[in-house]
């Protein structure tokens, strides 16, 4: 099977149906990019793979054993659980204001640490606060070779108010890697950018796709679909409408609707 | 007792009247225990205002109407008419004697206080928690999060901070509530000294007390001042 291996993903809200069944797959290490105009579906596709909607049917697997089923339900533990295997970069960035740059991408490791610890060792113990200890500092560790390889080094201290918007998404990109998730999740990454800032975004996408990461990009930005994926995948009206190489899909769309689309959007030449 | 007559003494030494001498140390015996009053009923309903807020925004929706309803009817009724049922009902009704003698009577008072001030509070709370963008809690979410972890090292100090300007104007109002105390013949700051100025046919006591109070509040306003520049180095 695929890496990731997504098969008849449907959602709705009340009565709107937004998925209509969504069979996707993707292989470890590929980027794939998702276009498509608002309203067709990418972004609750996103959010479903993440667990923040729970689709109404259908099922999401990963390769090392990892399965997620509509039909079955799951207590909020095992969705915290199976949230962890999958990253996400909002659009909005939502760092947590009141923490540091460093401390952003700490705290959430931090937490799961200590969660782990606790499963295993007494309170209170000697055993317990030497892995405390040992554990803490590994992560720290951790936190900072992730803002150093984002280019943060010199921000570690500053509050997200005193950050430019590059910077904060960059931050947040650091804090989801921070989880080893299995695929990477991006949610319109740049379209909260002023233009001048969205390179240095994608920089750091690209260098992440350098170093073999599995990453799921939904995006405005045709030009980065065209040179950095290594698949795009077009929704439109809650399905995959087509889906393929970069170059063929540009070039030479097959449905109408993906040839109306690429023709409105100013980016594709 | 000891600094009410430090007071005195002072005073004495500067050379003021017998009167003002006697007036001052009366005055700050009533106030100091409006002051107990004020303390202690903040450090029972800011933590209980929390919990009544926690109950409003229940999924569970019997309990969400339960709360509603009991804030409104708390907020919906004079605090003078909520001392009077507190200290008077279990009386009356009952045939027991839950408050009595002045400490009963400071106690009866604190029961009112705290609930109809955790009811206030609560609201303020709710404001502040749903206040919170969603992208917060999802963020949280998305980074494995538990639901309580997410509220105590996430949204809380985002709410502290949001709620601090309705919290100040509550507690100020909270400084001059305290007067209707007086009403269950707590010995606060009016019940202690209007007869006796009355009597007496002093007018200018009257005006002294509200220097107590706007000293009181001035000195709030300025902690609260002080604190809303201490979390000054986040935005939310």
């Amino acid at each position: 099977m695929a890496f990731l291996e997504v098969k008849n993903l449907k959602k709705r809200f009340g009565s709107t149906r937004v998925l209509h069944g969504i069979d996707f797959s993707m292989e470890k290490g590929e980027v794939v990019a998702v276009i498509g105009s608002s309203g067709g579906g990418k972004t609750t596709f996103l959010r479903c793979l993440n667990f923040l909607e729970m689709a109404n049917e259908g099922t999401i697997k990963i390769e090392d054993g990892f399965q997620f089923d509509a039909q079955k339900s799951y207590k909020a533990s095992a969705i915290r659980q199976m949230r962890l295997k999958m990253g996400l970069v909002f659009q909005s960035f939502n760092l947590f204001p009141q923490y540091t740059a460093l401390e952003n991408v700490y705290l959430p490791l931090k937490l799961r640490t200590k969660e782990k610890i606790r499963a295993t060792t007494f309170p209170f113990s000697p055993k317990r606060r030497a892995a405390y200890t040992k554990a803490l500092a590994e992560d720290m560790a951790r936190a900072k070779s992730l803002l150093t390889s984002v280019g943060l080094a010199d921000k570690m201290g500053n509050y997200p108010c005193q950050l430019s918007g590059g910077q904060q998404q960059r931050v947040a990109i650091a804090r989801a890697l921070a989880q080893e998730p299995a695929v990477l999740c991006f949610d319109e990454p740049t379209s909260a950018l002023d233009p001048e800032l969205t390179g240095e975004v994608l920089r750091v996408i690209r260098e992440l796709k350098e170093q073999g990461r599995t990453m799921l990009v939904v995006t405005h930005e045709m030009e980065f679909a065209r040179h950095v994926a290594d698949k795009v995948v077009f929704f439109a009206d809650g399905v995959i409408e087509e889906e393929g190489a970069p170059e063929e899909l540009f070039t030479n769309p097959k449905s109408a609707k993906l040839a109306a689309f690429l023709k409105h959007s100013v980016n594709a030449q | 007792m000891k600094f009410i007559e430090l007071v005195g003494r002072l005073l004495e030494s500067c050379g003021a009247s017998k009167q003002l001498v006697n007036v001052t140390e009366k005055l700050l015996e009533g106030f100091g225990v409006s002051c107990s009053l004020f303390f202690w009923t903040l450090v029972l309903a800011l933590p209980l205002g929390l919990i009544i807020s926690f109950g409003s925004m229940s999924k569970f929706l019997p309990l969400r109407w339960l709360t509603r309803t009991v804030v409104w009817i708390i907020r919906g009724t004079p605090l003078m008419l909520q001392l009077f049922v507190v200290f008077y009902v279990p009386g009356m009704l009952f045939d027991v004697r839950l408050f009595s003698g002045q400490d009963g009577r400071f106690t009866a008072a604190l029961v009112a206080f705290v609930i109809n001030y955790a009811c206030y509070f609560s609201e303020i709370y709710r404001g502040g928690i749903e206040g919170t963008p969603k992208g917060q809690y999802e963020a949280a979410q998305v980074l494995g999060m538990t639901a309580r972890e997410t509220f105590f090292t996430v949204i809380l100090m985002q709410v502290i901070k949001r709620i601090l300007a309705p919290m100040s104007n509550e507690v100020i109002t909270l400084v001059k509530d305290t007067s209707l105390a007086r009403v269950i013949a707590v010995a606060e700051i009016f019940f202690v000294n209007e007869m006796d100025f009355l009597s007496r046919g002093l007018v200018w006591p009257l005006f002294y007390i509200a220097v107590f109070f706007l000293l009181f509040v001035g000195i709030l306003t300025l902690l609260f001042r002080y604190l809303e520049k201490k979390l000054s180095y986040y935005k939310v």
